[in-house]
């Protein structure tokens, strides 16, 4: 038993000391991408072209949830370049939203040692859309021409018929009279239009769905919509680092992809179940050589990620252990103090999980050492609740005892205190555990693997098949758990008792 | 050898014990006695330091018990608290040998000198690997008697140590005790209801009533020459008629 925990924690020291050094080599390049399709595909495009130059070490950090992860990840080196939105840029990184055009934001960006590439092409952003018959019968290409006819039907997301710059302004914009608005759920929206119920509603321009549905996108000809244009953003320096991967991406990316082939290559995936390889092979054509990577079995990928998932929680919650079981003494020593170190586990226990996160970029970097600490930080209350607990509940009569028999205090904790609690702690261990099971599958937003990164790609593909894969062997594994601790606890090597 | 002056103790408005003066002599066996309530195992505890005094001064082997650090209490002072404290968690020998684990004394020493005293309270060794919860009431006091004495120590402080046994085992434990504390030159106060343990074991019966000690002496002295009316009734109550009779007809 004892050797097995100096093994355990022998190793979960070195998968620190590895981890603490995030910061890449130079020779590495770490590419990341958001949580969606799109950003998934534009990222393995870079990923493969940045592999053909063989310039540096291709590091891929896939789907992080969101553009403050993402950003903060760059900011602090963590990731050296991503796919990102001029829009975005402008409203969420600079918070400047009367910047559009790209040299604005190109030149604000400069300002604080970022740089965007051109623009790869396509612009993801709100749109107008109709069914390809109804566009052909009445002749509409823009969206101006509906100022000039009579009747029609639109189906809008609640969200677009109550925002500032939503429906309204548009009315306005366009100065299209009063017609028939619904409001629907966005994917209920494609079945409205396709049986004739609705005939315009919003969409983002470059969703897989327009390809499948076959719908025609009305073009913003009086630029009401803001600009999506998707670009490369990347720290000044990012050039000079890697000048020739650079000069690649200009050459095989920037301004290649329109939206109808961004549509495509969506759609690749979303609907065609292709892999987000596949498609950037698509993309990029034959001259890339497929042939490097063996294609993993999916249940070997299963098995890597769980025990990658059982890493992430075991070695947080070692050291959660060796935290919040003297945390739990001390309380109990040292009520009045005791009461606001449980106070502070506990506030750390309410903090959403991405918000520690994406909190924790800058001190930790992405990856795992953040998704170590924050599974730690979880685990910490229920452990130390519980040691408080379990050593409240021994009866003063055997501390008296104890003490008449002259134990000096650490005697005492070996002896007596520390058995008879030991239930208690294990249950609340037990807790810690199961919990971060779960809470360990938010890790791959942040790029530290485990199961997480199946639900997640499941997620952004809205593909339930993949979810599941990544759901059941959590689900599977905080059994496995649950079951592994009940065994300790029968065993219970402490107490004779039983 | 122990002295308390002017010992007082009250919880919040309850006088426990409102000014107490007690004096246990060198290997004496003294016998505090007293209806429940009336504070013995507060003066125990008192004595043992485990409830701090309002006010007086507790001293053992004349130094002052605020001097003593726990490792020398317990080198110096056995204990068996009412309900005998055995940890549940441990088998009996486990808790009959961690005071000598605590102590760093030779375990083979301690574990012969333990199947002496199991013969001596008539327990079957066997019995000592279970844990306490599979014992008796009395087989568990026995055992909690066997760890108060397993250091040997020079005073002994026992709490109704014999409550829960059966009468015969009673008697020839209390006869082996008897014989021991002499021996060994014990210096031992027992805490008991039991005026006849009181009488036979104790060199001083100590008879007290709502923390005060109403009167001292031999068991001869306090049959003979009650202080109180309460002294005579409480003898009373455990004599048998016949001798209270024979009592009766004597003045
Ligand atoms: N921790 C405590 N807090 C408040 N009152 C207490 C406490 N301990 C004891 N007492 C009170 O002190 C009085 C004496 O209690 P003590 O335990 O000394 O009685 P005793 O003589 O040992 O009785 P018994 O023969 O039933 O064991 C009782 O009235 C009891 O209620
Ligand atoms: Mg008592």
């Amino acid at each position: 038993m004892k050797v097995l925990i100096f093994f355990i924690l022998f190793h979960s020291m070195s998968v620190f000391a590895n981890d603490a050094n995030n910061k890449e080599p130079k020779d590495t390049m770490v590419i990341g991408s958001k949580n969606f399709t799109e950003s998934y595909i534009l990222a393995e495009i870079l990923a493969k072209i940045a592999t053909q130059v063989g310039e540096a070490k291709v590091i891929r950090k896939f789907g992080m949830g969101g553009t403050g992860i993402c950003y903060q990840s760059l900011e602090n080196e963590a990731i050296d370049i991503y796919p990102e939105y001029t829009g975005t840029i402008s409203e969420v990184i600079l918070k400047k939203p009367s910047l559009k055009s790209w040299n604005e934001i190109q030149k604000e960006l400069f300002k604080d040692g970022y740089d965007i590439s051109s623009e790869i092409g396509f612009n993801n952003t709100y749109a107008l859309a109709t069914r390809l018959s109804y566009a052909t019968e009445k002749q509409i290409k823009k969206i101006s021409q509906l100022k000039n006819m009579k009747s029609f039907r639109m189906g809008f997301t609640h969200e677009f018929l109550k925002r500032e710059d939503g429906y309204q302004q548009l009315k306005k914009h366009y100065q299209f009279g009063e017609h028939d608005t619904l409001g629907i759920e966005h994917s209920l929206a494609y079945e409205a239009l396709n049986s004739e119920k609705i005939d315009f509603m919003e969409v983002y321009s470059t969703d897989a769905k327009i390809s499948k549905f076959g719908l025609r996108v009305l073009e913003d000809d009086l630029n009401f919509f803001p600009n999506y244009k998707a670009i490369l953003f990347y720290k000044k320096s990012f050039s000079n680092r890697f000048p020739k991967t650079y000069k690649a991406f200009n050459q095989y990316l920037i301004g290649k992809i329109s939206n109808e082939q961004m549509i495509k290559l969506n759609s690749l995936v979303e609907v065609d179940q292709k892999s987000f390889s596949d498609a950037a092979f698509a993309f990029l054509g034959e001259g890339f050589s497929k042939s490097k990577k063996v294609k993993n079995l999916e249940l070997k990928r299963i098995l890597t990620l769980s025990i990658e998932h059982m890493k992430l929680v075991s070695v947080s919650l070692i050291f959660a252990v060796l935290l919040a079981v003297p945390v739990g003494i001390f309380a109990f020593h040292h009520r009045g103090f005791g009461q606001v170190l449980l106070g502070m586990t506990a506030i750390m226990q309410t903090i959403p999980s991405l918000a520690l996160l994406c909190f924790l970029i800058p001190f930790l970097g992405i990856g795992n050492p953040p998704a170590y600490f924050a599974l730690f930080l979880y685990g910490l209350l229920p452990i130390a609740r519980n040691t408080y607990l379990g050593f409240s509940s021994i009866p003063t009569k055997l501390i008296e005892t104890c003490e008449l028999m002259g134990m000096s205090s650490w005697q005492r904790l070996c002896y007596v205190e520390f058995p008879l609690a030991f239930k208690s702690i294990l249950s609340g261990v037990q807790t810690s555990a199961v919990i971060n099971v779960g809470t360990a599958t938010l890790a791959a937003f942040i790029g530290a693997g485990g199961l997480g990164t199946l639900i997640n790609t499941g997620l952004a593909l809205n593909n339930t098949k993949i979810i599941l894969t990544g759901a059941i062997p959590a689900a599977f594994l905080a059994i496995l758990v649950h079951v592994f601790f009940e065994v300790i606890e029968k065993r219970n090597f402490f107490r004779k008792d039983h | 050898m122990i002295e308390l002056k002017s010992v007082s103790k009250s919880y919040g408005q309850n006088v426990v014990i409102p000014s107490l003066d007690l004096k246990i002599l060198h290997e004496k066996t003294h016998c505090l006695l007293g209806t429940s309530g009336s504070g013995k195992t507060t003066i125990l505890r008192l004595i043992s330091g485990l409830t701090p005094l309002n006010s007086g001064e507790v001293s053992i082997q004349g130094a002052p018990l605020s001097n003593l650090s726990r490792q020398e209490f317990a080198s110096k002072v056995g204990f068996v608290s009412q309900d005998g404290g055995l940890f549940p968690h441990m088998t009996c020998w486990e808790n009959i040998l961690l005071p000598g684990k605590i102590h760093n004394k030779d375990l083979e020493v301690l574990r012969s000198r333990c199947y002496e005293f199991s013969k001596m309270v008539d327990l079957p060794v066997s019995l000592l690997d279970k844990v306490p919860a599979q014992l008796s009431g009395g087989q568990r006091q026995r055992v909690a008697l066997i760890r108060g004495l397993i250091l040997d120590p020079d005073i002994l402080l026992l709490d109704e140590p014999m409550s829960a046994l059966d009468p015969m085992v009673r008697a020839s434990l209390q006869r082996q005790l008897k014989i021991m504390f002499k021996e060994l030159k014990k210096t031992v106060l027992i805490i008991t209801h039991d005026l006849h343990e009181a009488s036979f074991l104790g060199d001083v019966i100590h008879l007290l009533n709502g923390g005060r000690i109403i009167q001292e002496g031999s068991f001869k002295e306090l049959y003979e020459r009650p202080k109180e009316d309460f002294v005579d009734e409480f003898l009373k109550a455990q004599i048998p008629d016949e001798l209270l009779n024979h009592k009766g007809s004597q003045s």
